[in-house]
């Protein structure tokens, strides 16, 4: 990778990767994103119909994904197994 | 690349994402060229027309603005014309505007019959070669500068180093690789074109590449399973690097995803 100030010869960006999450930074990024999804949500009270201890519930659901304090991506990637 | 006209590899969804960033860039299309005659072209390379590979055109938003000039390169040896495959996925009633009314121009060129041998798009130079892949597929080597970049998506490995693509990946700056499967997941997908990291490994090792990069990521993995990915991917490279064959060798092991940017 080019570590100088001069224009770069190539610039890759990808877009869409062929089924790729969505810009994270790096692996560990990942993890902490999903980390703060699972915190927020864990307490939430329609956690439940979130994360399969319950009958899924399309309303609730789309409620709390409403009320995300903050940017999050990956949604059916992120919930793991119930 | 550096003096270029913007060079696309394929179409599939991030193509629309695409479209937004280049409708936004006021000095055209690629910022890294200062040649007004490229603010306006683009040059599309597909590696086939299956959907996920083409999906995109019809929301790219360039190509909804008459000035835009796109090209679009065929190879003659392909199982059809890419042309024939973008009006029938913009057929009425698929799409409500249909491809050969796009109000921009619409270039197709044939791409040298032999493989390796290079087109010249502004002061890159790319050419084609072909992978294994269900109704043929095409990888792409691309050359600027003294830098060299290969894409090399949905290819299944062999049996063996795919000498091919050895040739093509040949001391390439970044490898692009199809790493869709685990090697424990790969024998149930025998001849459905794609590869795991092993095999994008121990190419990139033999062909002497800086960076590989996988892509074509398994729809059904979560990021949990992505990131597990590549974490195996770099500890299987670090133990290819410590054989005898790979001495001196190093390799940077990373893993697509949307906005990635990786500049030489």
């Amino acid at each position: 990778m080019k570590k100088t100030n001069a224009p770069p010869s190539m610039r890759i960006i990808f877009r869409g990767a062929s089924g790729s999450i969505p810009a994270p930074s790096s692996s560990e990024d990942i993890m902490k994103k999903q980390l703060a999804f699972i915190r927020y949500f864990s307490k939430h009270k329609d956690f439940s119909a979130f994360c399969g201890k319950g009958k899924f519930d399309a309303k609730k659901a789309e409620r709390l994904l409403k009320s995300c304090p903050f940017e999050f991506w990956g949604l059916t990637r992120a919930i793991p197994p119930a | 690349m550096r003096g270029s006209p913007l060079i696309v590899l394929d179409a599939g969804s991030g193509a629309r994402r695409l479209g937004q960033d280049c409708a936004k860039r006021e000095k055209g299309f690629n910022p890294l060229s200062s040649d007004a005659r490229h603010n306006d072209e683009l040059h599309f390379f597909l590696s086939h027309v299956h959907w996920d590979h083409v999906q995109g055109f019809p929301f790219f938003a360039p190509a909804y603005v008459p000035k835009t000039r796109m090209f679009f390169y065929e190879h003659g040896c392909a199982p059809t014309a890419i042309q024939d495959t973008m009006k029938t996925q913009q057929r009425h009633p698929n799409f409500p505007i249909e491809f050969q009314v796009l109000p921009s121009e619409v270039v197709f060129r044939e791409l040298p019959a032999q493989f390796f041998s290079p087109v010249q798009v502004g002061a890159a130079y790319v050419a084609a070669f072909p992978v294994r892949h269900p109704n043929g597929a095409f990888g792409y080597q691309i050359k600027t500068d003294g830098k060299a970049f290969v894409f090399a998506t949905d290819n299944e490995h062999g049996d063996a180093l795919n000498p091919v693509l050895l040739q093509a990946a040949q001391n390439a700056d970044m490898l692009y690789y199809d790493a869709q499967y685990l090697p424990e997941e790969y024998p149930k997908r025998i001849n459905w074109g794609h590869s795991t990291y092993e095999w994008g490994v121990c190419t990139a090792l033999a062909a002497n590449v800086k960076t590989l990069v996988l892509g074509h990521h398994e729809p059904s993995r979560d990021d949990f399973g992505l990131a597990k990915l590549l974490s195996r991917a770099k500890g299987f490279a670090a133990s290819q690097v410590r054989k005898k064959e790979n001495r001196g060798k190093q390799l940077e092991v990373k893993m697509a995803y949307d906005g990635m940017v990786c500049e030489m």
